[in-house]
């Protein structure tokens, strides 16, 4: 008897459903957010914060461990414990 | 030396800036450019697949790890494939490393038999089992998904359908199920999926 992977049933029907966000077109999409009570702009604001966190995060990586040495250790580095 | 770039060199040999290549800059823009509506999908996309996911993980965290993935160039970008279809698949693969590096942690943490010694678990490979937290997740994923459709039998027939990977003619076929009524039906299930997708399953609508 075969074994009940609901791992790879779950995979197949996410895989499914991403064909389907995939091909949706504007009339689906107006009406899912009319459905679920959004505004198009409420509801992609979140998306574009994080698109924005993540390419900026891409381009300088190093930007909050920077910051919090440049606090602790001066802008100049002089309290840096050499 | 000037005391500019003094300054500029001892912070970059703490903590050197990386460079980004030409082909992380077309993502990029790639991405900045996406329309309101490839947003409001890929969002969709995030909030469906954090769902197969351990709780405690945001869809904006899979999103986020998603696009620096995307951005790191370890996957290349086909000339030929969509640009969501190509973060899907990078969206993707993230949830399996997530669950590969879960797996390998507590084999690490646990699991330490006799003799093992010499068997490092970071650098083993993984069993093509999933492990019980896996398959509950899983489990429940389904389920969750399955009750969004409670009252639509011919969602359920359909969705059923595609767990075992058949075609659309396939499962109209199996299910004596018209094109009109499979159309009708599949329809139905996109909305609702980009409904439920476009609010966080956490709850929070970010």
């Amino acid at each position: 008897m075969r074994r009940w992977r609901p791992d790879q049933e779950l995979e197949l029907l996410l895989q499914a459903f991403e064909a389907d966000i995939l091909s949706a077109g504007e009339e689906d999409l107006s009406r899912a957010l009319k459905d679920a009570g959004l505004a198009a702009a409420d509801s992609s604001l979140g998306v574009s914060g994080v698109i924005r966190a993540a390419l900026e995060e891409s381009e300088h990586p190093n930007a909050d461990l920077l910051q919090t040495l440049r606090k602790a250790f001066g802008d100049d580095g002089a309290r840096w414990p050499h | 030396m000037d005391e500019g770039n003094e300054r500029q060199s001892f912070w970059e040999a703490v903590a050197p800036e990386r460079g980004v290549s030409a082909r992380a800059r077309d993502i990029a823009k790639a991405i900045q450019g996406l329309s309101q509506s490839d947003q409001l999908r890929l969002k969709a996309l995030a909030c469906l697949r954090v769902r197969g996911l351990p709780g405690g993980v945001a869809w904006s965290d899979l999103l986020h790890e998603t696009i620096l993935r995307a951005l790191s160039g370890s996957r290349s970008w086909p000339a030929d494939v969509p640009l969501l279809a190509f973060l899907a698949g990078v969206m993707r693969s993230v949830c399996s490393e997530h669950w590969r590096r879960l797996r390998r942690e507590r084999q690490f943490l646990y699991a330490a038999p006799a003799g093992a010694e010499d068997v490092d678990p970071l650098e083993s490979e993984p069993s093509p089992e999933p492990d019980p937290e896996q398959a509950l997740a899983a489990a429940e994923a389904l389920s969750a998904v399955y009750r969004l459709f409670a009252d639509d039998a011919a969602i359920l027939t359909i969705m059923s359908g595609l767990a075992e990977g058949l075609t659309a003619a396939e499962i109209r076929r199996r299910h004596d199920l018209s094109k009109t009524d499979y159309d009708s039906a599949r329809k139905r299930l996109r909305r609702a999926l980009l409904r439920h997708g476009l609010v966080d399953p956490g709850g929070s609508r970010r």
